[in-house]
């Protein structure tokens, strides 16, 4: 049983292996982020297996089932963008994606994402936070140094001689 | 008060005076640089309205020289035993510190509205930059040279491109995510790597915000007028105060 597996499993060529895709990671890829409002920042197919072959991601909206497709060339070994952005997407949609490499009809699983949400910049708050220590500060003696003097100058005026 | 006291009691008021004159001359000086805006951000301040730092420099401008001016006539006064004098000199010397403890307030009050927090700033680039109005240009054209020259992105990092909706965004979203002054130059400034700087490679692009530098400035600003102003205030109180002991002394 052992031995028809493994005579199955050699028999299995090599370029039925799947093609990876995945959104890039920040912590791990040297990027800000992968996840944008109107975009995504995939993997690139490998550089070494499909390197210079055109390449086809087929994506589809999902609310709609609408199907789109970018095609584009794999970049060859060294790679110079760490990966591919895919663009003019709709904010807060969720989006199936799959890579197809053309001729050689490998493809890759299917990555199922959401859009990031943007926030109207008017809804940010931009009134007076809090006031400073040195504000208060600055006032209270000021305020008491005026009163100070200006009492100090009726006295004067008035008691003299 | 004997003639002897009267005598000690008038060098005293003549020397504070003097301090003071020399203080108010530097406070002239101080308010002076803050009027002319070495590290240009006045536009962040003028476009919100919020400009009173520049307001209170410029009275603390008048009211430096007026304080070196008048300190001058009090130590002439004082020289002369003249009661008339000194009485016009206190006058005038108590209208200059309101001015100035005008000046100091507004200052330290207005920086809470600007800096206190990073809202009101990134609120603004959001709304202006790349706008093609008067405001937007000037604004665009601030950020930018900040950007560059502090090596900063956005008011607190690059994710403020990402996360909030932007007139840049509107304009250029489909092409930029963040502004090119966002990207690392080589010293012919031209961008080190545009295509991974606008994917959003880290290496290429600057990761922290520029609220921290924008803070400094104008609060360096601020202490230049209110706390300085404060102090110079300090000495004048002072000052006063035994002028006005004298005044009363004199017959």
């Amino acid at each position: 049983m052992l031995a028809v597996l493994f005579v199955l499993g050699m028999l299995c060529p090599l370029n039925f292996a799947e093609i990876e895709i995945r959104l890039l990671d920040p912590k791990i890829d040297g990027v800000l982020a992968s996840k944008f409002p109107n975009s995504f920042l995939l993997s690139l197919p490998n550089c070494s297996l499909y390197g210079d072959s055109s390449a086809e991601l087929l994506y589809t909206e999902l609310p709609s089932n609408e199907n789109k497709t970018e095609s584009f060339i794999v970049p060859s070994c060294p790679v110079s963008l760490p990966g591919f952005l895919l663009k003019n997407l709709k904010n807060g949609t969720t989006y199936n994606m799959q890579y197809k490499i053309a001729g050689v009809n490998d493809t890759s699983a299917n990555l199922t994402t959401t859009t990031t949400n943007v926030i109207d910049y008017q809804q940010i708050d931009s009134g007076l936070p809090a006031r400073s220590g040195a504000m208060v500060v600055i006032t209270v003696i000021l305020s008491v140094a005026m009163v100070a003097l200006l009492i100090g100058l009726i006295i004067s005026f008035l008691f003299s001689g | 008060m004997g003639a002897g006291a009267l005598t000690c009691l008038m060098f005293v008021v003549i020397a504070l005076n003097a301090i003071a004159a020399a203080a108010g001359l530097a406070l002239f000086a101080v308010a002076i640089w803050v009027a002319v805006d070495g590290y240009k951000l006045y536009p962040i301040s003028g476009v919100s309205g919020k400009d009173d730092i520049f307001a209170a420099a410029w009275i603390a401008i008048f009211t430096g020289f007026a304080f070196f001016l008048a300190c001058i006539f009090g130590i002439f006064a004082a020289l002369k035993r003249s009661r008339g004098f000194m009485m016009v000199y206190l006058i005038i010397m108590f209208i200059i510190f309101l001015f100035e403890c005008a000046s100091a307030i507004t200052a330290a009050t207005n920086r809470d509205y600007l800096v206190g927090n990073s809202n009101l700033v990134k609120k603004q680039m959001l709304q202006y930059f790349a706008d093609s109005s008067t405001q937007g240009k000037q604004i665009t054209q601030t950020w930018n040279r900040v950007m560059e020259q502090v090596e900063c992105c956005g008011a607190d990092g690059p994710s403020d491109w990402i996360q909030y909706n932007s007139t840049f965004k509107q304009m250029f979203g489909s092409t930029y995510i963040w502004p090119l002054s966002c990207c690392k130059r080589l010293s012919t400034f031209e961008v080190e790597d545009k295509e991974g700087c606008m994917v959003g490679k880290a290496s290429t692009i600057f990761p922290k915000g520029c609220f921290q530098h924008i803070e400094s400035v104008l609060s360096r600003y601020t202490w230049a007028v209110s706390w300085y102003g404060f102090s110079v205030l300090m000495l004048v109180f002072f000052t006063l105060v035994i002028a006005m002991i004298y005044y009363m002394q004199l017959e």
